[in-house]
This record gives structure tokens, C-alpha cells and sequence, in this order.
């Protein structure tokens, strides 16, 4: 069950939300990224993110009924069904004995500042005793920070500027942050080219798989991830790894966020028979050749959205950190928020046994 | 963009529709039974259906299949024309479809469609193939 940690940034009331583990792990800080909310480590399914089941095997033909007028063509177009359930971030640790505590970060589509100041202030709660919090159990104990995408960042921007600041921290683990920048943010058209790119008969649905992607490189707090940009340039110098902390930084490089399929009607449904009204309809789902799946069929203008690059935000080569352990996988960019594999990836770091980067 | 479609069987295609087929002839005819308004009942021995009154598509497709496929004797044992899914004429009788090894049909469907008004008329004949 979750508690909340009350705590005050800006004049604002704010909380941690906080749930509890086994005495002897480490409390897990989950910081999520730009754009984002606390629900992208809690209830990833809630924030609206492509989370499209494109291994689901296709059902089988629909019968439409009798029609008056054959049924040539295509019938609608249309994306895969929604994965789920997902398992967050906090489920999975919670599921292992892990204590967790995530928040929402303030102006999460802002520059890194303001979240850099929060932070600070969440870190300095979360260290206090537990009689203060009036909270039982609140472990006073190793510190472990697991962030996605732009979390990485503020991750290292935090422990740059306030090298002090967490005595107790054993490891920072990244989650496609693009700590070489995005390429995506030097050229903060391209993901509305890439929706340009499709028949203007489908865009209506290409939108509403990379709409709110191409709105987000957009924002400030993407802005400053361009490559190249006095904030990656200020932070990474004379950065280095904090001693006794261990760094694993992940990256994707899968840009498959859907299959883009299409109801077509089969041939029997242009022969007409001996009924009235005398076509029978009978639609059959396929996937649609050459622009299916989305992004793959993209032109890959730059890594980022280049499949066995990118991840649809970030380029894999430029989630990598000099004094960081470094993992590829084959997924999206929200699916760091709930695939399975990288969350055994992740338990198996927490469990130091990193077995799988061999 | 290239669309691919899927395909029908063809056998499956002949058993559906002689699954669907209903007699008209037998439906219409008979004590207490009558043609509904607006549609020409005919029966194929007072009104035979002759292969050149069908339409000009209909006649180039049934050419190209009897070149196809030489020695074939096909004759026209039933026909229906419909305007917007309402039979206006058909011409049939108490015989049951041809055999599926027999049968053959063919279709023509022509539209007309404006801001206020949709006119489609489709032509189905079948025939036996032997």
C-alpha cells in the first residue's frame, strides 16, 4: 500500500508517494521524465502513452451482413489493441520487497532547474528519521535511483551540484536518458514531418500514436536536450561518478510503437448472390504493406527514430555515460516504463547479480 | 501505398452461396403466394435467357472463360437484377441451383451516385457448366 510523504516546494503543497519493502533492500527513487507524472512509474497505462499489443495475433474475419452494394476496398483503418495489464516500475520492486517512493515533478515540460531544486528537497525528506515523518518503518538506509528519459538527467544534475547530498546512494540506473542530448530537439519539426510523412487519410491515427512525442520535443525541458546544448555541455563538465556509486545507463533502439492495420473486405463481398439486398460482407484485418509498423516505415532523418538506433525520442549511443555499464535493448522509449525484460535487467542489478551484461 | 486483400476460396465461395440461395420461383408461386410489388417474375422456359441480351462485360467474361476452358457447354438457368438490394426482375424456376461442380455465376454492378441520390443495379446469372 502506498503512503504519502507530505512535503513543500514553491510554496505548493506536494507529496512523495511512498511504499514500503523489506528491511534489508534499498529504498528505490523512481524519477520520471519529461513531460511526465508520478502515474508513468505507478500506472504507466494511465498517461496515454502508445502502449499498443503490436505480437497480438490478428482475429478472424468479421461478418458485416447483407448489403446492397458490394463491399470493394478498404473498410476502416485502424492500430492494435492496448497491452495490458503493465506492470509499473513500483509494482515490480514492490512485487520483490523493494521500498519505492515517487513524485510528480514541478514543471516537468519546464527546463531542469526548478526539478533540480525539488529534488534536492525529496531527497532531504526522504533522509529525514522516521519518528519526523510520522511514518513507521521508513528506511533510513541505501539509496538506489532508477529514472527515466530526462529523470537520468536530473539525476546527475542533482548529484553534480550536491556531491553531498545523498551519503547512502549506492546506484543510479538510467532508463533511456539522453545524456549525449536528442537529435530530436535540434530539428524540433521532425516528428510532425514523420506524421506528415503518411497519407493524409491516416494521419488522424498516426497523430494519435506521435502526437504527444512531437509536442514534447517541442517543450523546453526537450529543448535543452539538444545536442550540443550549454546545459548537457555545463553538466557533463567535470562530471565523474560518484565514489562507491555504481551507474548502469540502458538505451532502446526500437522505434515499433504499432502495427498500422487495416479492416480490408474479402472478394466475396464484391460477388453478389442469390439475396436480397445480395452482397454478403466479410472484412478481414490486415496489416498495411510498406507504411506498417509505425515509425519503422519512416525515413530515419536522424538516429533517434531510426530502427536499431533510436527508441522513438533518443539515439541508444547517445544514452551512454563514460563511467557507466551499458545496456541495449530492443524496445520503445515508453516501454522502459513496464517491459519485462528490462525490469529483470533492472531486479537483477538491485540483486547484484548482473549476470545478463556478459 | 499498395493494398493487398485476401482472397476467397472459390469452392467455399460456390457453398455459401448455395447455402444462401432461396427459390424465388417456389417462394412467389403457388396457392396463396404472390410476387411482391414491384417485381417481374419470369420462368426461363416461357422467357429463356438469352446470352446476348446479358450485358456487354458479363458476355466478354463468359467468352474468355469458354476460351479458357474449350468444349464447355454453359447454359443460363437463372438471372436477377437488382436495384439498390430489391429484386426488380427475376427469371426462375422450381429447379434447384446447378450442382457445385456445375455451377457458374456471373455478375455486373453498376452505380450512380450523386449528392442526394444512390442508384445501384446489380446483375447476377447463373449458370450450368458442363
Amino acid at each position: 500500500m502506498a503512503i504519502t510523504i507530505p512535503y513543500t516546494f514553491n510554496d505548493r503543497d506536494k507529496s512523495i508517494e511512498y511504499t514500503d519493502g523489506d528491511a534489508g533492500k534499498p529504498l528505490v527513487l523512481l524519477l520520471h521524465g519529461a513531460g511526465g507524472t508520478s502515474l508513468d512509474m505507478t500506472a504507466p497505462d494511465q498517461r496515454g502513452y502508445p502502449h499498443y499489443d503490436y505480437t497480438e495475433p490478428f482475429p478472424p474475419d468479421r461478418d458485416e451482413g447483407w448489403s446492397a452494394y458490394p463491399g470493394v476496398g478498404v473498410w476502416s483503418f485502424t492500430l492494435d489493441n492496448p497491452k495490458e495489464p503493465l506492470i509499473s516500475w513500483q509494482q515490480i520492486l514492490q512485487d520483490n520487497g523493494f521500498p519505492t517512493a515517487t513524485y510528480s515533478q514541478v514543471d516537468s515540460t519546464g527546463p531542469i532547474q526548478s526539478a533540480e531544486d525539488e529534488l534536492v528537497v525529496v531527497i532531504n525528506k526522504l533522509q529525514m528519521p522516521p519518528a519526523k515523518l510520522e511514518l513507521p518503518n521508513l528506511p533510513a538506509k541505501e539509496l538506489v535511483i532508477l529514472a527515466h528519459s530526462r529523470g537520468g538527467l536530473l539525476a546527475r544534475k542533482v548529484l553534480k551540484d550536491h556531491a553531498d547530498l545523498v551519503p547512502n546512494l549506492t546506484t543510479v540506473i538510467t532508463l533511456d536518458s539522453p545524456h549525449l542530448g536528442s537529435e530530436l530537439a535540434n530539428l524540433a519539426t521532425t516528428l510532425n514531418d514523420v506524421i506528415l510523412w503518411f497519407p493524409s487519410s491516416i494521419q488522424p491515427l498516426i497523430t494519435q500514436v506521435l502526437g504527444d512525442f512531437a509536442n514534447l520535443v517541442a517543450q523546453p525541458a526537450w529543448q535543452e536536450l539538444a545536442v550540443g546544448s550549454p546545459f548537457l555541455m555545463d553538466l557533463a563538465n567535470g562530471e565523474g561518478a560518484l565514489p562507491g556509486v555504481r551507474y548502469f545507463t540502458f538505451g532502446g533502439i526500437s522505434v515499433k510503437l504499432t502495427r498500422l492495420l487495416s479492416w480490408v473486405y474479402n472478394l466475396e463481398s464484391a460477388i453478389p448472390q442469390w439475396h436480397w439486398p445480395p452482397f454478403h460482407h466479410v472484412i478481414a484485418l490486415i496489416e498495411v504493406p510498406v507504411i506498417s509498423p509505425v515509425a519503422n516505415s519512416v525515413p530515419p532523418v536522424v538516429d533517434e527514430i531510426a530502427n536499431g538506433k533510436g527508441d522513438i525520442l533518443t539515439a541508444d549511443k547517445r544514452c551512454r555515460l563514460p563511467f557507466a555499464v551499458h545496456q541495449t535493448n530492443a524496445i520503445n522509449h515508453p516501454e522502459c516504463l513496464w517491459d519485462p525484460g528490462l525490469q529483470a535487467q533492472v531486479l537483477s542489478i538491485l540483486g547484484d547479480d548482473t549476470g545478463f551484461w556478459e | 501505398m499498395v493494398q493487398q486483400f485476401p482472397s476467397t476460396n472459390p469452392l467455399d465461395f460456390v457453398r455459401k452461396f448455395r447455402s444462401n440461395y432461396v427459390n424465388l420461383h417456389d417462394l412467389w408461386s403457388g396457392d396463396g403466394k404472390q410476387v411482391p410489388e414491384g417485381v417481374t417474375l419470369r420462368d426461363p422456359k416461357r422467357s429463356p435467357i438469352k446470352e446476348s441480351s446479358l450485358p456487354e462485360a458479363t458476355q466478354a467474361l463468359l467468352a474468355e472463360y469458354r476460351k479458357a476452358n474449350p468444349g464447355l457447354k454453359i447454359v443460363i438457368v437463372k438471372y436477377m437484377r437488382t436495384v439498390n438490394g430489391v429484386p426488380e426482375t427475376v427469371v426462375d424456376d422450381g429447379l434447384e441451383l446447378p450442382p457445385e461442380d456445375e455451377f457458374l455465376s456471373l455478375s455486373q454492378t453498376v452505380t450512380l451516385s450523386t449528392r442526394d441520390h444512390i442508384r445501384v443495379v446489380t446483375e447476377i446469372i447463373v449458370a450450368r457448366k458442363k
